[in-house]
């Protein structure tokens, strides 16, 4: 029998890095296939294509081929992926928040009252109302939900608007393969156990279900098969008698003890920051009352999958997202969000967004690295407040050598260079500010692998010769381990363990999936 | 050259425009020297209300459509100035001095509604001006005021809507140390005020300051990272555009020799941001030179088109003609000027 879908050789690649590369797996009719990976091991990447969220083959980037039912298959957009019977449920429900529940399932495709129809068209003929509100009921049912079909969507908790998102997939009548998008990251261990019956229920009617999670144990328990991604290319396919949790997380996280880890020196003694309460509510990063304790001249990682919560300390900190709890540095407590205070105490808080927070892409490497300086330092001032140019074009010089930026002069403009030089831009604003504490944000995203090494060491080196306590809050683990000498891993929203660098790749594999060894 | 251009086009077409519309006037045997006598006036008589607007764009909080509300600060200094007597050219220092409290207080309360809309700062600012004018027509009405040539003649209270400036300080900075070499009239005293003004905006643009609050416009979380209080940043920028519009409305009644009070100042802020417009000023990039090149380009097509479209055909509908010249050239600098916003970016 010919497989429902095949894929043969299906890349994407941004410029010249790959999200997705010579991807190859068929998938038969009926199949439940799950897919796992870390972050941007190019999970979401297929299913965009296969949606029509990617906009087809006229994207440049993308090229292989793909077999939908034995015919090719290359969806333009979603409405065409939707009409040829391919559905995605995103991993953010995206509903209309002032239509009823009933509405937004049938958005689209309302039933219409057929006289209407004859005379108006059917555009412009009367919606049947009734009837749509009794197949939402129905579907609900299915779910065993308890909510009436005619609630406005905007006031739903977010795990019953992913259920509405899937209902609206699921209904359509030639629905042949159904893609969820982390459906379950926003539910309760019971409302996934409805999900996961429900793809059982699709399955057994012959529909094709490929369903990316990072929770392995729900995997597990309804895919046929599981193919793990890692860096955009496929790993290894496990079959059902293959399933292990431990097999499934070497796989996705590779081959960590091949790296340097560092050695751990635990003469640190005095705690420098401390965490105490405290939550944030960052949206798809929340924070649940955490406790730590950094110590004064280490370095300190903080990791975890995407949306538990890595993030969130060093956002909070800066008061972008609203937070409760308790911070102290040095002994004393800091409030939140009071930037120029916090700063003024020697605390530096560097941005994971690098294009979009932490540099003014037009400006001059020059302005870049030297404006926190020249607001909060008066070094860089002169006596009535206007800035000391030729001061501020020497230290910039300074550190162009220091840093090796590469660069035409310190007037270009910070958006001609690369990323990893944009970095080494941005580390030089903080290093110009000598702060006791850096607090770095996924200091290498977006960076080239040999550039990547180069900002870590010098990560290592501001920690070493200026003394200065370094955070760095990365996915990257395997990069964490080669310069932190202890290392918190977020699971759901708190810290799940702190570990040495050094501990086995084993116990960290366990840990970011919420497990004890 | 040819990159410039390309990158230009609206102003380059514009200035062909001004061009022909010059040329014309030659063949036409109009009186040049009048045209151009005229043009030096109005381009530094209402330089200062496009400057204006120069902080609002920088710090990021869009074209000040709000101006009305700097300009009837500027009349509150001028009438006071009146009332209490004062004449000539300290008339105008007077009014000035007086109008900054007024203007600090206006732009001190319109920043913070401006903070409130965050995103929305255009359209609110337009209905701002526009309902703070209506509602200072009420104030002009009854405001206890008793210079006899400031009240309607015939009942004696309320301010009247249009006070003649001859006897107080009209044409006092206007015809402030003028000479004329080749006939062509220049207004050196003017011209001074305005430089004055341009050469304050451009040391305050290298300050400290002035830095921070065109990084609150580029980037508001980056300037927020770096420990500035944007949301103060922003009220301080609507408040130098107020007092610099209040300020501009001074000196440009002073040169046309009237005060015009209650709905007069609802419009004006359009020919200001057309100006901008013109000039090529596009958001927290726009910078003086826009401003200068603005001011040039709109003062000469608004002057030499009304004659111009005169001469050559039916009067009745020159001024029609003009208006669709004028207007649709600013909707083609808005539209070329969104398309390097979002095209090419």
């Amino acid at each position: 029998m010919n497989p429902a879908l095949e894929i043969r050789n299906l890349s994407r690649f941004y410029g010249t890095i790959p999200a997705l590369n010579n991807f190859s797996l068929n998938f038969g009719k009926g199949e439940v296939v799950g897919i796992a990976g870390s972050n941007g091991s190019g999970k979401t990447t297929l299913l965009n294509i296969l949606s029509g969220d990617a906009g087809g083959k006229k994207t440049s980037g993308i090229s292989g081929e793909i077999l939908f039912n034995s015919k090719p298959y290359f969806p333009a957009d979603t409405s065409y992926a939707l009409s040829s019977g391919v559905g995605l449920v995103h991993q953010e429900a995206s509903l209309i928040p002032p239509f009823t529940i009933a509405e937004n399932i049938a958005l689209g495709r309302e039933k219409t009252y057929s006289v209407t129809e004859n005379i108006f068209g059917k555009e412009l003929a009367l919606i049947d109302e009734k009837s749509d509100i009794s197949d939402a009921q129905t579907l609900i049912n299915e779910f065993r939900l308890n909510i009436s079909p005619s609630i406005r969507s905007g006031s739903l908790s977010i795990s019953t608007r992913q259920f509405i998102e899937i209902m609206r997939v699921i209904s359509r009548p030639e629905l042949k393969l159904l893609l969820l998008d982390e459906p379950t990251s926003a539910m309760n261990d019971y409302d996934a156990l409805i999900l996961i019956d429900k793809i059982r229920e699709l399955s057994a009617l012959g529909v094709t279900v490929i369903f990316v999670s990072h929770r392995l144990d729900e995997l597990i328990s309804v895919c046929d098969r599981i193919a793990v991604l890692r860096n955009g290319e496929l790993q290894r396919v496990f079959k059902r008698s293959e399933f292990s949790k431990p097999g499934l997380i070497f796989a996705m996280t590779g081959k960590i003890h091949s790296l340097p880890v560092k050695n751990v020196k635990n003469n640190f003694k005095d705690p420098v920051l401390k965490f105490s309460n405290f939550s944030v509510s960052m949206p798809g990063e929340e924070l649940n009352k955490i406790d730590l304790e950094i110590m004064d001249g280490e370095i300190f990682g903080l990791t975890g999958y995407s949306g538990h919560g890595r993030l969130a300390p060093g956002n909070g900190l800066a008061g972008l997202y609203p937070s409760s709890g308790e911070i102290f540095f040095k002994g004393k407590k800091i409030i939140p969000g009071k930037i120029d205070r916090i700063i003024k105490e020697g605390l530096l808080f560097l941005s994971e967004e690098r294009l979009a927070n932490a540099l003014l892409l037009e400006n001059s490497i020059r302005d870049n690295m030297l404006f926190t300086a020249i607001q909060v330092n008066k070094k860089y001032c002169g006596r009535f407040g206007f800035p000391l140019r030729k001061k501020c074009g020497n230290t910039a010089d300074e550190y162009i050598e220091k840093l090796e930026i590469k660069c035409e002069s310190h007037s270009q403009p910070v958006n001609q260079l690369s990323g990893g030089n944009q970095q080494k831009v941005c580390i030089a604003r903080m290093m110009i500010m000598e702060p006791e504490l850096l607090f770095i944000a996924e200091p290498t995203r977006g960076i080239d692998v040999g550039t990547k090494s180069v900002i870590l060491e010098l990560l290592q080196k501001i920690n070493s010769v200026e003394k200065t306590t370094v955070v760095i809050s990365s996915g990257e683990l395997d990069e964490l381990r080669q310069i932190c000498s202890r290392i918190a891993v977020f699971y759901d929203g708190e810290i799940f363990k702190v570990l040495n660098a050094d501990a086995s790749e084993k116990e960290f594999a366990y840990a970011l999936a919420g497990e004890n060894l | 050259m040819i990159k410039t251009i390309k990158n230009n086009i609206p102003q380059f077409l514009i200035i062909i425009f001004a061009a022909v519309l010059f040329i014309t006037t030659l063949f036409l045997g109009m009186n040049t020297k009048d045209l151009v006598n005229d043009l030096v006036t109005r381009i530094f008589m209402n330089g200062l209300l496009a400057l204006s607007l120069l902080p609002m764009l920088r710090s990021g909080a869009g074209i000040n459509f709000g101006l009305p509300i700097g300009a009837v600060a500027g009349l509150i200094g001028m009438v006071i100035s009146i009332e209490l007597g004062f004449k000539n050219f300290s008339g105008f220092i007077a009014a000035i001095v007086i109008l900054i409290p007024f203007a600090y207080l206006f732009g001190y309360l319109y920043g913070k509604l401006l903070n409130i809309v965050r995103g929305n700062e255009e359209i609110a600012a337009t209905f701002a001006g526009f309902s703070f004018v209506s509602l200072m027509c009420l104030f002009w009405a009854a405001a206890p005021f008793s210079h006899p040539q400031m009240m309607w003649p015939i009942g004696g209270k309320g301010l009247r809507p249009v006070i003649g400036l001859k006897n107080f300080f009209g044409r006092s900075l206007t015809g402030l140390w003028n000479f004329s070499p080749w006939g062509i009239n220049i207004p050196l005293g003017l011209i001074l005020l305005f430089s004055f003004f341009v050469i304050i905006f451009i040391i305050y643009s290298h300050s400290r300051r002035g830095i921070a609050m065109h990084a609150a416009g580029k980037n508001e979380i980056f300037t927020t990272l770096s420990g500035i209080d944007v949301d103060k940043v922003k009220i301080e920028s609507v408040i130098y555009s107020t007092i610099l519009a209040a300020a501009g409305i001074c000196i440009y009644a002073q040169s046309y020799g009237f005060l015009e009070l209650y709905e007069a100042p609802l419009m004006m802020a359009f020919p200001a941001a057309s100006a901008i417009l013109i000039g090529g000023g596009n958001g927290t990039k726009t910078t003086i030179a826009h401003v200068f090149l603005g001011i040039l380009l709109y003062q000469s097509i608004y002057l030499l088109s009304t004659p111009v479209a005169n001469a050559i055909l039916i009067p009745e509908t020159t001024e029609i003609l003009r208006m669709i010249i004028s207007n649709g050239i600013i909707l083609y600098a808005l539209f070329s000027g969104s398309k390097v916003k979002y095209g090419t970016d």
